[in-house]
């Protein structure tokens, strides 16, 4: 906690807008922290891609969009469409909390909140039940109940919404990262070195203090 | 050809190391370096966490 707060500092001179050092002593900045937890919530790493640090944008894709990828590979097949784990469904019998969870990826898990709409309206589900809710009930007709995607899919069922659901809380670990810059871990360089920037500021007051105790 | 599940762990493990080190550091190799670091302590800690699983149900 003490570690970001103390990092995070306003840029040095010839330098705008909030920011922290690095490991190696280089300043990066932030640009607009709000602007940049948007787009990192938007899609994995475009957030530190517009903060121009490139290095961990493509980490933090390829890592992210990776889990959320292969659990709508596993999570479906193409009898039943894939991404048949990611659906918003909050309806008596059917509430799908792990979908507050796969929301955080933003925009690849919403295709779920448009099947979910139109299956609201009674109208039929698109892109081969992509993301599509199952259907209620417990007659198995197309599209598939919830027991029958169960049936069909085995523990894949249940790998598929894991690994989505872990994609999106990751991402929010992400969007923190982007917003504030890394929580470092104190090591002791580092707090030496905040010591002997500190002493400074902190032994001048203690002197004046002293004086009139003195006399 | 049945898989056994414990292998879908492997890329699962290795996305939480490698994002939770990227929120920790700044640098590529500092965040692979505590990557490596975050990896080798989450499968201890889930071997002993195992382990204990596995004398409870010994003696159940």
């Amino acid at each position: 906690m003490g570690e970001r707060a103390r990092s995070l500092t306003q840029a040095p001179a010839g330098r705008r807008g909030p920011g922290f050092v690095d490991e190696e002593g280089r300043w990066v900045t932030l640009k607009d922290p709000w602007i940049a937890a948007f787009l990192a919530w938007l899609l994995p790493g475009l957030g530190h891609w517009y903060q121009g640090r490139q290095a961990k944008a493509i980490l933090f894709f390829v890592c992210i969009m990776g889990l959320f990828i292969y659990g709508c590979y596993l999570g479906g097949n193409r009898e039943l469409g894939y991404a048949r784990v990611v659906y918003a469904s909050f309806r008596p019998g059917d509430m799908r909390l792990y979908y507050l969870c796969q929301i955080g990826v933003g925009l690849p898990a919403m295709p779920a909140l448009i099947q979910a709409a139109r299956v609201r309206q009674n109208k039929p589900p698109l892109w081969n039940n992509f993301m599509a809710p199952p259907r209620l009930g417990t007659d198995d007709d197309n599209p598939p109940t919830l027991s029958r995607l169960c049936y069909e899919l085995h523990a894949y069922f249940d790998l598929g919404s894991l690994y989505t659901a872990i994609a999106g809380l990751l991402n929010i670990l992400v969007i923190f990262d982007a917003f504030g810059g890394p929580l470092f871990p104190e090591s002791p360089a580092r707090k030496e070195q905040e010591a002997a920037q500190d002493s400074p500021s902190t032994a001048a007051p203690a002197e004046a203090s002293e004086t009139p105790g003195a006399k | 050809m049945t898989v056994n599940y414990m292998w879908y762990l492997v890329p699962l493990l290795i996305a939480v190391s490698l994002v939770y080190a990227g929120t920790r550091q700044e640098a590529m190799p500092a965040v692979l370096r505590h990557g490596v670091k975050t990896l080798v302590w989450i499968v201890v800690f889930m071997g002993i966490i195992a382990v204990i699983l596995q004398v409870l149900d010994a003696f159940t």
